[in-house]
């Protein structure tokens, strides 16, 4: 957690106390009240700012990339961790040779984001009618934004 | 969602790998009425009826997800479609419902 406690929030109300963080990630400010006459109080919380990651075709693509070339192990990088598992079976059979990926994986387009997730459209078309297929990104673990499902 | 899923089970295109598409926009919606409570807890217990009754349309779209997952395995073309008719429309009773909440607490 990067270090973000500034001292000049200050204020002699609570609504007037309030700092605004240069940078997305998770930050553990504490906040101290002091009154004349009484003790100090002190409190502390975590604050998870948020910014929506941009990368994410970028990802999608190279997940494909790395699919293309017969690299599992790879694509997986992409993956949430814990549905990498049931994404190394469907990768190791897919019917259509991986090297033909992009006949099945196409481009994605942003539908929604926010702190809960990233959604993406994958428009397909088959027997002359456009199918929207659903791909979800989600903030693992670490905090690393990947693909939950599509 | 719910008669997208019902359209994609009748048809035969519903697959475990599409069970997202349905399955997330009911923990988002879980997840707003999560903070719906807190914010209830936060106003001196005041929650207005849409709340309720957007409580009642996740309940019954969580129900329709139980059902679509067992029709899917069971069922296909209209067999299936007509197994999930009820659960669809307790789905769209309970999202009117809540239009009507919320159009009476003038939010709609």
């Amino acid at each position: 957690m990067p270090p973000d406690r500034p001292a000049a929030a200050v204020g002699r109300t609570p609504e007037n106390v309030s700092h605004t963080y240069a940078k997305p990630g998770l930050f553990p400010p504490i906040v101290t009240a002091r009154s004349p006459e009484g003790p100090t109080l002190t409190a502390s919380g975590i604050v998870d700012v948020f910014a929506p990651p941009t990368d994410l075709v970028h990802k999608w693509n190279a997940m494909k990339a790395a699919l293309r070339r017969g690299d599992v192990d790879a694509a997986l990088e992409f993956i949430r961790i814990d549905s990498r598992q049931r994404y190394r079976e469907m990768f190791t059979h897919l019917t259509v040779n991986l090297a033909q990926i992009d006949e099945v994986l196409l481009d994605i387009k942003p539908v929604r984001i926010d702190q809960m997730g990233a959604e993406f459209e994958m428009l397909r078309v088959e027997d002359g009618k456009t199918y929207s297929y659903f791909v979800l990104f989600v903030r693992d673990y670490d905090g690393i934004w990947r693909v939950k499902s599509f | 969602m719910a008669r997208k899923g019902t359209d994609l089970v009748a048809s035969g295109r519903l697959t475990a790998e599409s069970m997202p598409e349905l399955t997330y926009p009911l923990e988002r919606a879980e997840a707003f009425a999560r903070e719906a409570d807190q914010r209830t807890a936060q106003r001196n217990g005041f929650r207005p009826p849409s709340l309720d009754a957007f409580d009642d349309l996740v309940a019954r779209y969580r129900e329709f997800l139980v059902a679509l997952d067992r029709v899917r395995r069971e069922r296909s073309g209209e067999a299936a479609r007509a197994a999930l008719a009820q659960p669809l429309a307790a789905v769209e009773a309970a999202a009117e419902s809540v239009r009507v909440a919320l159009r009476a607490e003038r939010r709609l």
